[in-house]
Parts: C-alpha cells; structure tokens; sequence
C-alpha cells in the first residue's frame, strides 16, 4: 500500500469513527432521557433505553447509583477522548505529521477511560434488578490492547521527532 | 557532546545562513536547527553537502566536547 493509499484510509477511517462516535452519542443521550424518564418509549436491541428498576434496599440502591454515574461519566469520557483524538489525527494528516505529543495524552485518558467503561458497560445489569459484579476477561484485555497501542504511539512519537530533527 | 561549529565555519568563510540554504539546498529552518545545536543527526549526504559549500572537512563542523 504506498504513503498517500493509506493516508485516505486513515482519513476514511476517521470519518466512520466519526459517524460512529456520534450515533454512539444519540444513544447515551437516549438512554440518560429515558432513565430519568423525560422520554418514556422502551427500545430493544440490547440498547438499555427501558426504565430503570431501582432496588428498595439503600445499599443495593447506592451501588446501582455508582453503576449509574460511573457507567454515564465513563462513556462521555470515553466519546470526548475519542472525538478530540480523531479530530487531531484528521487535522494531522493535513499536515502530514501524524504522530503528535498531545494524541498520547488523548490515547493515556482513552485506556484509562476504556477501563472503567469496561467495568461499568459490563455490569449494566444491575440497574435493570441483576444482582451480581461481574468481572470479565474483556474487562482487562480490552484496556491492555489500548496500553499496549498507546505505548508503541508514544516510541512512534519519540521516534518522528528524531527524524524530523534529522538534517 | 557533540558541538556543531557551523556558525564559526560560516563567519570564517563570511558566509550568511541564506547563501549556505541556497548552495546546499536544505531550508533555513533546518540549517538553524542544525546551527542551533538542536539537530538529533545529520546525514551523510547533508555533512557532504555543507563540507563542499564551506570548503572544510566534517572535523570542522563537529567537535567532541565532555
């Protein structure tokens, strides 16, 4: 594949990630109206967009408020870093200088992020009258692939500074 | 550390920043950054390049220093 095949590609990409970003948007948007019940249809799908069964009991009740709030914060931390981090790839790629010191910090928050949406998506559950914490495998691999991605874009940033600064 | 003399071998040769960019055809921007000391390598080719416009050898441009 030559240089400017797979610079389209990337730019491609970017704009489905961006079309998937935001249809990913709607849905948080949907499900935050329908949970506290400004909208009141129910969706299929595995959408979660049905009303919330909250627990009578205060301890049940205050962990489905953390899985609530964390589930929410999560997955707007997770939409924001992608969005600013696919957003200066697209800027990058004008200028083709791809790797940036600032994407790494986006890439840091990503992994971070990723890991408690992980944690949070998979016990969704709960706020539907699940009463059990899962901890699944794809809890821990999913961040350790964004680890591991984030630390061969930082060697790769190291790496294009160098050659930029190489006369 | 290794120095870079350029700015001495310029002012030796009397030669400014734009006519050396010209003959050796790299950017001023590069030749600064190379002048500056902030350059991380040089290329072969580029050493070349600015041995043969200022008429020196590549121990005049570079210098080791402790």
């Amino acid at each position: 594949m030559t240089k400017e095949c797979t610079l389209k590609t990337i730019k491609a990409t970017c704009y489905m990630a961006l079309a998937v970003l935001a249809g990913w948007a709607v849905l948080i948007t949907l499900q935050l109206l329908r949970w506290s019940e400004i909208i009141s249809f129910d969706f299929g799908g595995g959408a979660f967009i049905c009303a919330l069964r909250w627990n009578i009991e205060q301890g049940v009740r205050t962990i489905q408020w953390i899985e609530l709030v964390g589930y929410l914060l999560s997955s707007v931390a997770m939409i924001i870093f992608l969005l600013v981090l696919v957003s200066s790839c697209l800027r990058n790629l004008m200028v083709e200088q791809i790797f940036s010191r600032t994407n790494v910090c986006y890439l840091w928050g990503l992994t971070f992020s990723d890991f408690f949406f992980n944690l949070f998506s998979s016990n969704i559950g709960i706020l539907f009258g699940v009463r059990e914490i899962s901890f699944g495998s794809g809890m821990v691999i999913s961040p350790l692939i964004f680890l591991v991605i984030t630390l061969l874009y930082q060697v790769a940033v190291y790496v294009s500074e160098e050659n930029n600064l190489t006369i | 550390m290794i120095v870079v003399n350029l700015d001495v071998m310029m002012s030796k040769r009397k030669m400014s920043l734009n006519d050396l960019s010209r003959e050796v055809g790299i950017t001023l921007a590069n030749l600064s950054v190379l002048k500056t000391g902030k350059a991380k390598a040089i290329r072969f080719s580029t050493l070349e390049a600015i041995c043969k416009a200022l008429d020196c050898t590549p121990g005049d441009l570079l210098e080791y220093k402790e």
